[in-house]
């Protein structure tokens, strides 16, 4: 090969190389930022129709639709005792049946995290630099996190821009921001078991699948659970029970701390021991 | 003695499963500083999971890897600072474009790409186009330019000129002779073996998981002796070419022409020739790769070897003692 020229001046072009510039979180934020970036935009659209058409809804009598036991299971909503903004808001955007479009994403970016890295080959080229394993891990983790906080971001941004936008949209912000706490909730035990399901596979659309299969698990078990009285048992199985968002919006309810804390509990012990099994396993596609 | 900057001593590699499959046999072996060693085998012989095992992505059943004199797994931080690795088969981001993949890869270094101006003057990469629409040979030079980009003093090849064409591998192996002379230690598996001949000091063959031998090039060439190429204006039986001492082979070409395959010394060839009336007689270094073919089919392990060699297969499948 004759030597030529580069078309450009290489070096110069280069950014200089930081430490803390989290390269592994940058480079996780930048493979989902599709997915991420749907979720988000879905939020944004839903939430400002439902600001635009919320005079028309409230003409309607969506009490008593929810109040059927079948629409009320494949919602997540199991009353809907007023008819306020924040109600409306919650039954299109943070019942169980939405819960699933943003889990499910949020699982299959978490589950795929890793794995797609490992099918690729990607991973051989971070971990044979200076970057640990576990160094990897948590950062994928972080960007994860931040995945999810941004969802969480747009949600509240878009509810804030109803309240400006459109007349009578008013909310109760002390309600709706633990709403979205219960949200945050869901959404933490989402990410540590993708990232479990991630750390122990080798294929990163299967293990985006498991980890979104998870959580459609979770809806069935929520739905049938709540469906019907000798299923009961099943609603216990789902997180949707016990990070209850669209409820805590309607009823001014807080659903316990427990209740709370324990999705929170199981996605931390689900994601360290992803990071065991992450730092003890052979790297093999 | 200088330290070794590669020595692994007694590397099993077991995969469980269901029906367990010892991927690599008590393996030992050692590169020196400034060496280009080759590492060679049929498929599925090891040498990928012996790669691995150095560079602590798959963990080994038993026996240890010192790198920089650094244990593999203990150090690995300090040990990857200082080497860039090549793998066998990488699938680059096709969103990203070449630029911005290597930013992302001296960024995970932590160092600057020193050497990145002298690999493009050598590697035509066109920098800002996305990886996706690269062909298999334009990724590979990505791949290389990543490898040796952040100046390393250790270079872990897996079979680096795949998918390169034969200018490009050139190009690839007169680099790599540059660096070597300038200090740099390179370990590359390569099916190439043409290539294997031309550019690395030591080879080591490994099949089925067991290393079979470890050798100096020059000393695989005296192995592999020489081959003479005689022409006859008078009537020579190729029986009495065979009882000439060191005459391994004889192949007859045409009427009076033949080739004759000498291990040892020439000499005995020489004045048996002699004999007769000469037309044309050549002699040249017999091409290695017949001995890499009988290693890996299993012929060509009968000298010792010039390191120690592992020889517990434990499965009792009959490979070398």
């Amino acid at each position: 090969m004759t030597a030529r020229a580069p078309a450009l001046a290489p070096a110069a072009e280069f950014t200089r190389p930081r430490h803390g510039w989290f390269p592994v979180l940058t480079a996780t934020l930048v493979e989902s930022r599709a997915l991420i970036g749907a979720a988000c935009f879905y939020i944004l659209l839903i939430g400002l129709l439902i600001g635009l058409i919320f005079p028309a809804l409230t003409k309607l009598d969506l009490r008593s639709y929810v109040s059927n036991s079948a629409v009320g299971s494949l919602l997540g909503v199991s009353s809907l005792t007023t008819s306020t903004f924040a109600a409306y808001l919650a039954v299109e955007l943070y019942s169980s049946f939405f819960l699933l479009l943003f889990g499910g994403v949020l699982a299959y970016a978490a589950g795929a995290s890793i794995a797609r890295n490992i099918e690729d080959g990607t991973i051989d080229l971070a971990l044979a630099r200076p970057v640990s394993r576990a160094r990897l891990y948590l950062e994928k983790w972080a960007a994860l996190l931040i995945g999810m906080m941004t969802i969480i971001a747009v949600s509240l941004l878009t509810a804030w821009l109803d309240t400006l936008i459109f007349s009578g949209a008013a909310l109760n912000w002390r309600w709706f921001l633990l709403g979205h706490l219960e949200l945050a909730s869901m959404l933490f035990f989402v990410v540590g078991i993708g990232l479990l399901i991630s750390a122990s596979m080798s294929a990163g659309r299967t293990a985006g699948g498991a980890a979104t299969l998870v959580v459609v698990f979770g809806y069935l078990a929520q739905t049938f659970g709540t469906a019907s009285s000798r299923l009961s048992v099943l609603k216990y199985l789902g997180p949707y029970y016990y990070a209850p968002a669209a409820q805590v919006m309607i009823n001014q309810e807080w659903a316990g701390t427990w209740q709370f804390l324990l999705p929170v509990a199981v996605g931390l012990v689900a994601a360290v021991v992803g990071l065991v099994i992450f730092l003890l396993r052979d790297i093999t596609p | 003695m200088a330290m070794p900057i590669i020595e692994i001593a007694h590397l099993v590699k077991t995969y469980s499963g269901r029906t367990p499959v010892r991927a690599v046999r008590d393996v030992s072996l050692q590169v020196e500083r400034g060496e280009i060693f080759g590492f060679l085998g049929p498929n599925g012989a090891g040498k990928t999971t012996t790669i691995r095992c150095m560079l602590d992505l798959i963990r080994p059943t038993s026996g240890t890897i010192t790198l920089f004199g650094l244990d593999s797994r203990r150090a690995s931080l300090a040990i990857h600072r200082r080497l860039g690795y090549l793998p066998g088969d990488v699938r680059l981001p096709g969103d990203l474009t070449a630029k911005q993949f290597l930013e992302r890869y001296s960024r995970m270094a932590g160092q600057e790409p020193v050497l990145l101006p002298r690999l493009l003057e050598r590697f035509d990469v066109p920098l800002n186009r996305k990886l996706k629409g690269f062909s298999k040979g334009m990724r590979q030079m990505v791949a290389i330019l990543q490898a040796f980009m952040c100046d390393p003093e250790l270079l872990i090849l897996d079979e680096p000129t795949s998918g390169l064409d034969p200018l490009g591998q050139r190009t690839f192996n007169e680099f790599l002779l540059d660096e070597a002379h300038s200090g740099r230690s390179v370990f590359m598996s390569s099916h190439i073996l043409s290539e294997v001949e031309k550019i690395c000091h030591r080879v080591a063959v490994i099949r089925g998981g067991e290393l079979v031998s470890v050798e100096a090039i020059e000393r695989l060439r005296e192995r592999a002796g020489q081959v003479v190429i005689v022409e006859f204006a008078d009537i020579v039986s190729e029986a009495e070419l065979r009882a000439v001492p060191s005459v391994q082979g004889v192949e007859r070409q045409k009427a009076g022409a033949y080739h004759l395959n000498v291990a040892g010394s020439i000499d005995p060839v020489i004045k048996a020739l002699a004999r007769h009336t000469v037309r044309r007689l050549e002699v040249e270094e017999a091409p290695l790769e017949e001995i890499f073919l009988k290693f890996y089919a299993g012929e060509g392990d009968d000298g010792p070897p010039a390191h120690p060699v592992a020889v517990t297969a434990g499965d009792g499948e009959g490979r070398r003692r």
